[in-house]
């Protein structure tokens, strides 16, 4: 499917491009909204929200940037991220370290641990295998859980929790070791 | 120097910090392969790619079916937990490959199925493989179909409805239109190709456009399946090449008394002119078949093949009665020591002519030798077959031909590093000259070379590589080209000596 049409129709504010949205990408919003949110509800509130996000904000795509998939998953799946935070939210109080992280009332130090956290992060995923990267996406980009990662992957999930926990101590060493 | 904000972390705030720390948007690198559309569907079409590339040198008539089949198991089952299309898709693989896994079995063998199975049964047989592709390509499409039909978009499944008829074409074209598939067959290929291409297409704006598949819960990672289908390959086809590539061959020592009947006739046939080294190779049972011989012709020489150099080739032909003139023929080869005798040796023995009318008086037979004294070993020949076959291209001495007619092959295999070895085989025949004036001398013989295309022939094998297996009989009789054997054309037997016997024409 070339997406340009559909994209041309939304920046000439032409609603039918939201049906044709829906039509052609629906499929790859709802896969990637899907591991965020187990309650099915939850999950097509999530994907009207997307529908209306990309409808305000397609004026900032640029394909020159960064593809039209990359950006379309990007808003899924912050919008997906966002509604689970809430949820999660309501269930207890109590705040994690993400969730801390990630607070837009956090303060504004902890907006400047996590860019440099980012910085970091970006620079050790480089010195990864590029197989080991998208892994590492699927489980903490994506929130893949093991199971739906080994069986797209072809692998065993035993075999997937291996690979993720090396992965993440080759990280650690890295991340650790970058700055004593 | 700031400090580092990644230690001091407990394991579970350190994978808390690893989640929030990734930028919002992912590169383009990670958002294109999060989805498992396309691993799946590439797979199947290489599968089917490889499919269509038929070499038939070895190894890629070995290599590329098999990466087919490995690509084709791995694609499907990544697609089979999907729907129920995919599922009998999976299935229908499972049968394929463990068709191709007993055909590569069998090709590792000499035991040849053209010959175990009659032609219609080899015909059903390939009609059958070939409705099982089709299937599964028709498994492909409604799979697609049902991914569709369940993301609530509009069925578009023309590029595989295309592909099947494609096939279907291809197919009616190899089995009904052999002779006129060449050129129509390549630009089928080609049609099939584009074919494949457009299956690439839609496949493509599947996994753009995220059409979701349920994969099916791993009990088996992909490695493990490629291991077990490749391991379970290899296996079983050194298994089968390592006990079924020769011939089994029963040594016994052999008992050097003779009867004193056959010693009497030994002395008899000495006296005819019998050469001495092939009486003494030869077994009582066939010294008192020559009990009563009224003479002997003999046709002594050495040959070479390209790699077999000096075998010394003795033709002894004893007339047992003149009305009917009945011939008793020894032939006694003696086989230059080889370090390695691979696979399987033959001798094919042509007695008469391209017309065919010949018949054997008796059951051939034959035996091999090896050593001498207390050393000497036997080995019945066991497989001995006389066989009315047509042969498209031969070479021998005389270039590329054809030939249609009956034949007796020797079939035996050697062991390596034997020494001394000689192949003694012998069949009776009547009247193998019928209709040929020998007084008319050398005219006789150029009659005799037109109208006998009869000879004698030893096939050696040269080298262990080859697939699918062939036996020595069976490539003589294929007429194959580049195959791990030579043909040695020993010539045509005692015609000289026959010739030399009777009265030269008279001058005018």
């Amino acid at each position: 499917m070339n997406a340009q049409p559909v994209i041309e129709k939304l920046k000439s504010r032409d609603e039918s491009g939201l049906q044709d949205l829906l039509q052609h990408f629906g499929p790859l919003l709802r896969y990637v909204i899907k591991p965020f949110l187990s309650d099915e509800r939850d999950r097509e509130e999530v994907l009207q929200n997307v529908l209306l996000t990309v409808w305000k904000k397609i004026d900032s795509f640029d394909a020159e940037k960064g593809s039209w998939t990359s950006w379309l998953t990007a808003i899924a799946r912050n919008a997906a991220l966002n509604r689970a935070r809430t949820e999660k939210r309501h269930k207890a109080d109590e705040l994690s370290e993400e969730e801390a992280a990630l607070d837009p009332a956090s303060a504004p130090e902890e907006a400047m641990l996590r860019k440099e956290r980012q910085d970091t992060l970006l620079e050790a995923l480089a010195s990864l295998k590029k197989s080991d990267r998208i892994l590492f996406y699927r489980k903490y980009y994506y929130r893949q859980p093991a199971a739906q990662i080994a069986a797209e992957l072809g692998l065993t999930e035993h075999a997937v929790e291996g690979r993720l926990y090396r992965i993440k101590q080759k990280l650690k060493k890295i991340l650790e070791g970058e700055l004593s | 120097m700031s400090e580092n904000k990644w230690t001091g972390l407990s394991e579970d705030d350190f994978d808390a910090a690893l989640a929030v720390s990734l930028p919002d948007d992912p590169a383009e690198e990670i958002s294109s392969k999060v989805t498992p559309w396309a691993n799946a569907i590439l797979l199947i079409l290489l599968s089917l790619a490889f499919s269509l590339i038929a070499i038939d040198i070895f190894p890629f008539n070995l290599i590329l079916p098999t990466a087919s089949f490995s690509c084709g198991l791995l694609g499907w089952n990544s697609l089979r937990g999907a729907n129920q299309a995919f599922r009998k898709g999976w299935i229908l693989m499972l049968v394929r490959s463990a068709w191709y896994m007993l055909t590569v079995f069998m090709n590792m063998t000499i035991w040849d199925l053209s010959e175990l199975l009659s032609a219609d049964v080899q015909f059903i047989l390939s009609i059958v493989s070939v409705l099982l592709l089709l299937a599964q390509l028709v498994c492909l499409r409604d799979g697609i179909a049902a991914v569709q039909q369940e993301a609530g978009a509009e069925e578009d499944t023309k590029a595989v409805s295309v592909l099947i008829l494609e096939y279907v074409i291809l197919a009616l074209l190899a089995f009904f239109a052999q002779d006129a598939a060449g050129a129509l067959g390549l630009i089928m290929i080609i049609v099939i190709i584009a074919g494949l291409i457009s299956v690439a297409r839609l496949s493509h704006a599947l996994d753009e456009a995220g059409y979701v598949i349920t994969p099916a819960p791993i009990s088996l990672s992909r490695k493990a399946l490629l291991g077990i289908f490749l391991g379970a390959l290899a296996l079983g086809s050194l298994l089968c090449f390592l006990f079924f590539s020769r011939y089994p061959m029963k040594w016994e020592k052999r008992e050097a008394s003779r009867s004193e009947e056959a010693a009497q006739i030994s002395e008899d046939l000495l006296s005819l002119g019998f050469p001495e080294k092939v009486l003494a190779d030869l077994s009582e049972e066939d010294i008192i078949a020559c009990k009563g011989a009224l003479s002997v012709m003999t046709f002594d020489s050495y040959y070479s093949t390209l790699r077999l150099d000096g075998m010394h080739r003795i033709a002894a032909a004893v007339v047992l009665s003149e009305k009917p003139r009945i011939w008793k023929v020894f032939y006694h080869t003696s086989l230059p020591d080889q370090e390695h005798y691979w696979g399987t040796e033959a001798m094919e023995i042509r007695p008469y002519d391209a017309l065919g009318v010949f018949e054997f008086a008796d059951e051939p037979r034959g035996y091999v030798l090896t050593g001498s004294g207390d050393d000497e070993q036997i080995m019945q020949i066991s497989s001995v077959k006389a066989i009315h076959y047509d042969q498209r291209h031969i070479l021998n001495g005389m270039g590329a031909g054809w030939f249609s007619g009956n034949s007796c092959f020797f079939s035996f295999s050697l062991p390596n590093g034997y020494h001394d070895a000689r192949i003694c085989v012998s069949l009776t025949v009547h009247d193998a000259y019928h209709g040929i004036d020998f007084s008319r001398g050398d005219e006789a013989e150029w009659e005799l070379t037109e109208k006998h295309l009869g000879g004698t022939f030893y096939i050696h094998q040269n080298s262990p590589w080859q697939y699918p297996v062939k036996s020595a009989r069976s490539y003589q009789m294929t007429g194959g080209v580049n195959k791990p054997f030579e043909t040695c054309d020993l010539g045509g037997y005692f015609f000289p000596e026959e010739l030399r016997s009777f009265p030269q024409p008279k001058e005018d």
